[in-house]
């Protein structure tokens, strides 16, 4: 499974931490915690899907972390690499500035749609919902970031 | 959020999870389109190139459960470290060769504080260095041979002698010499041998030079083809 996947996760985390070593402790932690307990995975769900969510999951719990939030904040965002859609690459980069400061279910969203790219149906079903309550999701988040551009205008000017 | 093909879906293609029918779908389209075509092969690439890596070495320790040698001094001072650990119970690497009873072994490597595991197929490079250790409930005799990527065969441990080095029985115990890799590159195979009682290193050696190690009664050997590079 690691051979086969743990490419996948390392790339997310990856692009999500924007820290190749942070991504590596990830990567290490999500497939010794599978080894230590295979029943997280219970197949019910696609391998990728299954480690999409956890990757997600793992990367916003270090986001979460003080060091973290004020590191990301401080240093130059990366450009996002994975490009799937440009025009978003702006959005991109204030999702992940402000990843560590959205609730649990809006940051899993933001990461799929504008870090990951993927579609609402994509979205609802690694997160188990409906698309409508993707939808829901994503206009929050939609609202944070318009709020934090309106801010940052204010301070430039 | 857009028309492209999300990585997710190229994720599902690589691991063989897409349906036909997506499969062909996502496909051409990655004709039509320069960027999912960019994309697909890029991270086809990214997948090759992560399945060569070493796998990390916290992993492997949980896929086998065994304890890890603490570096000595020769660990430390190495450029890179590999680790081989005799030891009952843990199933061997995928793609690793055993033949013969005996306590099993673990093979590892990394950088000094950075042990990495390796399986046959692993890459290692031109300098790093080699340890055995080994943990055991009964004494024994063992023995590192390699044969590198010119064939030319050589043994690492006993690395002079005529006889496979005393290991006494203990826990986390490190074979008696450790080795720097030389320059020559290509396909190595490390042989590693415990047996019970002492064997002389010759006929292990000339069977090695023949082709590969056979069995021997009571002894333990492990075969691993590791790729050396630069």
């Amino acid at each position: 499974m690691y051979r086969a996947y743990g490419h996948s996760v390392r790339r997310r985390a990856t692009q999500i931490l924007a820290n190749p070593d942070e991504a590596d402790e990830v990567l290490q932690e999500i497939f010794v915690g599978l080894v230590a307990r295979p029943e997280q995975f219970d197949g019910r769900s696609a391998a990728s899907t299954f480690l999409y969510a956890v990757t997600t999951h793992a990367c916003l719990a270090r986001l979460r972390d003080r060091k973290n939030r004020t590191r990301l904040i401080d240093e130059q965002l990366r450009p996002w690499t994975t490009d799937v859609d440009p025009r978003a690459a702006d959005t991109a980069a204030i999702v992940r500035a402000e990843l560590a400061q959205f609730p649990e279910d809006e940051a899993r969203a933001a990461v799929y749609a504008f870090l990951d790219g993927m579609s609402h149906a994509e979205i609802a079903e690694v997160l188990g919902c409906s698309r409508r309550h993707v939808g829901n999701l994503l206009e929050r988040v939609d609202r944070r970031i318009t709020e934090r551009r309106i801010a940052e205008r204010k301070e430039a000017s | 959020m857009t028309d492209h093909i999300s990585d997710l879906r190229w994720d599902r293609w690589l691991a063989g999870e897409l349906s036909p029918d997506d499969t062909a779908t996502a496909l051409a389209h990655a004709e039509q389109c320069g960027r999912c075509n960019d994309r697909m092969r890029m991270l086809n690439n990214e997948r090759d190139q992560f399945r060569v890596r070493p796998m990390p070495i916290a992993l492997a320790r949980a896929r086998r459960a065994p304890r890890w040698i603490v570096g000595g001094a020769t660990l430390v001072a190495a450029a890179a470290v590999l680790v081989l650990v005799l030891r009952p119970g843990p199933p061997p690497f995928d793609g690793e060769r055993r033949k013969g009873s005996g306590p099993s072994l673990i093979v590892a490597g990394g950088k000094p504080g950075a042990l990495l595991p390796l399986a046959t197929g692993d890459v290692i490079h031109v300098g790093d260095s080699i340890q055995v250790g080994y943990t055991s409930d009964r004494d024994g005799f063992g023995a590192l041979i390699s044969r590198d990527g010119a064939a030319a065969v050589t043994a690492y441990v006993p690395s002079d002698g005529t006889t496979l080095a005393p290991l006494p029985a203990g826990i986390d115990r490190e074979f008696p010499q450790s080795t720097i890799l030389d320059t020559v590159v290509g396909t190595e195979v490390l042989y590693v041998v415990w047996c019970p009682t002492a064997q002389p290193l010759a006929p292990l050696l000339l069977e090695v030079t023949r082709g590969a190690l056979g069995e021997h009664p009571g002894c333990q050997i492990r075969t691993l083809a590791l790729e050396k590079r630069p």
